[in-house]
């Protein structure tokens, strides 16, 4: 099939500001961004948070065509926006006729494997200090320079390490100002410094050692 | 070109926590895969096929191997660089569709363990959620959002416990007005119209004269008033925990599953409230053919209604059955004394009065105290008697 063809076929346009898909609502449909840029978001207590800005060639909604789960986000378009969009009625034949598109899927879900084992790491640790302090390290392990860090400014707030952790905004604000106090690390409206690393990979490494017997 | 290459037992292909590009088929000889389970208790050991593919998530995802691949005997290996792997898969689009079939199944349970361990809600939150998600837009003035929120809801949940909400919130949004201050707590709500979407129209209405059926022979006698039905009923220590039931694996191959259990049951709520039957059985056995084990309070409540709506139309057999399966499941569940009493009246009606007291004992026995537990033990009471 040509791209044409496809987008006869599968093609939606959206208009700028106009919404794809809503938060928890039912979907099983994924798309593949043609042309334009969208926005997924969102609303965390009472506060809308974008988490992605998604390009041509991006993919989004995937999960549709794996769980009746609702949407996760919000997918809006920031400005015109051309899609393809397929369900689990068109999925194989799409993925016969576009292999690229097949193989840029398995990537994306090698990557989220990857993502969702790695945060379920996190909840499996069963106390808080090792829980934030893995939070911390999660997000620094995606830095090329990693293995030789010392410092790291993560742009992240004290919510976003409770929804990490799987923990109360309490308790993540107590483990992190108890930190502040003793100049681990400062904590700024829009993201937390990390003064050195290996403090958190120690605690995190100590903690997992004492489990594995 | 992959090249072919040979690994002497006893060596190691990579190590967990290296960073490598090549994938790997194996050809011959027997290679194990070792990895730390995700809580680090425990080590996994799992062997390569012959002819399977491995290394292959860290090097398409880019990241550390998590596993450490360990040659137990003399092995040919298969060694694809990343590129070569891609221009292979992209001429082999069934291979490729296989591994996102593994990929796509280890990323749901990875999901479903996430889920859990956060108690997340289950389907059954997440239509109030979007409601939720409405009324913030609404408020924030992304008036299109809220909009598109609502009906988004008024799609997917026609007969859902918070349709009239989302229709009159819908309609001050059209409107342009502001966003009321009047509204009750929508989790209340919510639990509100759910409980009279059950009880009210519903529940009461205890078939009265069922036709003759072989199994349960003469059931037009015994024509008792309804049973008056409490809704709290909490767990039974001693029976049996719900099963676990596990999801499907999803099968891209199949015809699209365009609504979700909870769609299909709200639909199947809606139709008995409409005294549709057909349509009921319909959707409810569509909806436990979609709910999978992550929602036990769904499918506990699902094949409630489906054994009341077999009722309804008169197969006995098939609702005895729903409600025993019902109690299998989920013996602690919520409904678990409403399934015993549907039972209990049915083989009291069926003059099977040993069952028939035992189920209505059992039913009194499950706490609290309540009217319903009462009318239960008196009804136990009064068929003692009988027997």
């Amino acid at each position: 099939m040509t791209t044409n063809m496809l987008f006869n076929k599968y093609g939606k346009q959206f208009n700028a500001g106009e919404i794809i898909f809503c938060e928890f609502e039912p979907g099983n449909s994924f798309y593949l961004i043609q042309t334009g840029r969208v926005k997924i978001s969102k609303v965390v207590k009472d506060k809308e948070k974008t988490m992605d800005i998604l390009g041509a060639g991006d993919i989004f909604g995937e999960m549709a065509i794996l769980e009746e789960q609702p949407r996760s986000a919000t997918a809006t378009a920031i400005e015109p926006v051309t899609v393809l969009h397929f369900d689990r009625e068109n999925f194989v034949t799409m993925m016969m006729s576009q292999p690229q598109l097949a193989l840029k899927l398995l990537v994306v879900f090698s990557k989220r494997i990857y993502d969702a084992k790695r945060r379920l790491m996190i909840l499996l640790l069963d106390d808080i200090p090792s829980k934030v302090a893995d939070v911390f390290l999660m997000l620094a392990e995606k830095e090329p320079t990693y293995a030789h860090m010392r410092e790291i400014s993560l742009p992240i707030t004290v919510d976003d390490v409770a929804n990490w952790a799987g923990i109360t905004h309490e308790q993540a604000a107590e483990q992190l100002n108890h930190w502040v106090k003793v100049g681990k690390i400062e904590i700024y409206s829009d993201r937390i410094f990390i003064r050195n690393l290996t403090e958190f990979k120690r605690i995190v490494a100590q903690k997992r050692k004492t489990e594995k017997r | 070109m992959p090249i072919t290459r040979q690994y002497a037992a006893g060596s190691i292909i990579y190590f967990a926590g290296d960073i490598g590009e090549d994938i790997y088929v194996l050809q011959q000889g027997r290679i194990s895969l070792i990895s730390t389970s995700l809580d680090q208790k425990e080590d996994i050991k799992e062997d390569v096929r012959r002819g399977e593919f491995f290394g292959v998530k860290s090097a398409l995802g880019r990241y550390p191997r998590e596993e450490t691949a360990q040659v137990l005997a003399d092995s040919r290996v298969l060694v694809f660089k990343l590129a070569e792997f891609e221009q292979f898969a992209l001429k082999n689009t069934r291979i490729i569709l296989q591994m996102l079939k593994v990929f796509s199944s280890q990323l749901r349970r990875v999901h479903k363990a996430v889920r859990e361990l956060l108690g997340e809600h289950g389907v059954n939150d997440s239509s109030l959620e979007l409601v939720r998600v409405g009324e913030y837009y609404f408020k924030a003035g992304k008036t299109d959002y809220a909009l598109y929120a609502f009906n988004a809801y008024l799609k997917n949940y026609p007969g859902g416990p918070l349709a009239e909400r989302a229709r009159r919130l819908a309609q001050l949004v059209k409107e342009g007005a502001e966003y009321p201050l009047d509204l009750p707590d929508i989790v209340e709500e919510m639990q509100q119209k759910e409980l009279a979407l059950r009880t009210g129209k519903i529940a009461q209405q205890i078939p009265q004269d069922y036709e003759t059926d072989q199994a349960m022979p003469d059931f037009s006698t015994a024509g008792m008033a309804p049973t008056a039905m409490v809704q709290e009923v909490p767990d039974l220590p001693d029976l049996p925990p719900p099963a676990d039931l596990d999801l499907p694996l999803p099968d891209f191959g199949s015809a699209p599953a365009a609504r979700t259990a909870e769609q299909e049951y709200n639909r199947g709520l809606s139709a008995l409230a409409t005294q549709n039957f057909q349509e009921a059985q319909h959707c409810f056995e569509q909806a436990l053919s979609l709910a999978g084990g992550s929602d036990a309070a769904l499918h506990e409540k699902i094949l409630f209604e489906l054994g009341r709506t077999y009722l309804k139309l008169n197969n006995v057999r098939a609702a005895v059955e729903k409600f025993s399966e019902q109690l299998r499941s989920h013996g602690r569940g919520t409904l678990a004394r409403k399934a015993m009493l549907q039972l209990a009246e049915i083989y009291e009606r069926a003059r099977d009065f040993n069952r028939a007291v035992t189920l209505y004992e059992k039913a009194a026995q499950i706490p609290p105290n309540d009217r319903e537990a009462q009318l239960a033990q008196k009804k136990a009471v009064q068929l003692r008697g009988m027997k």
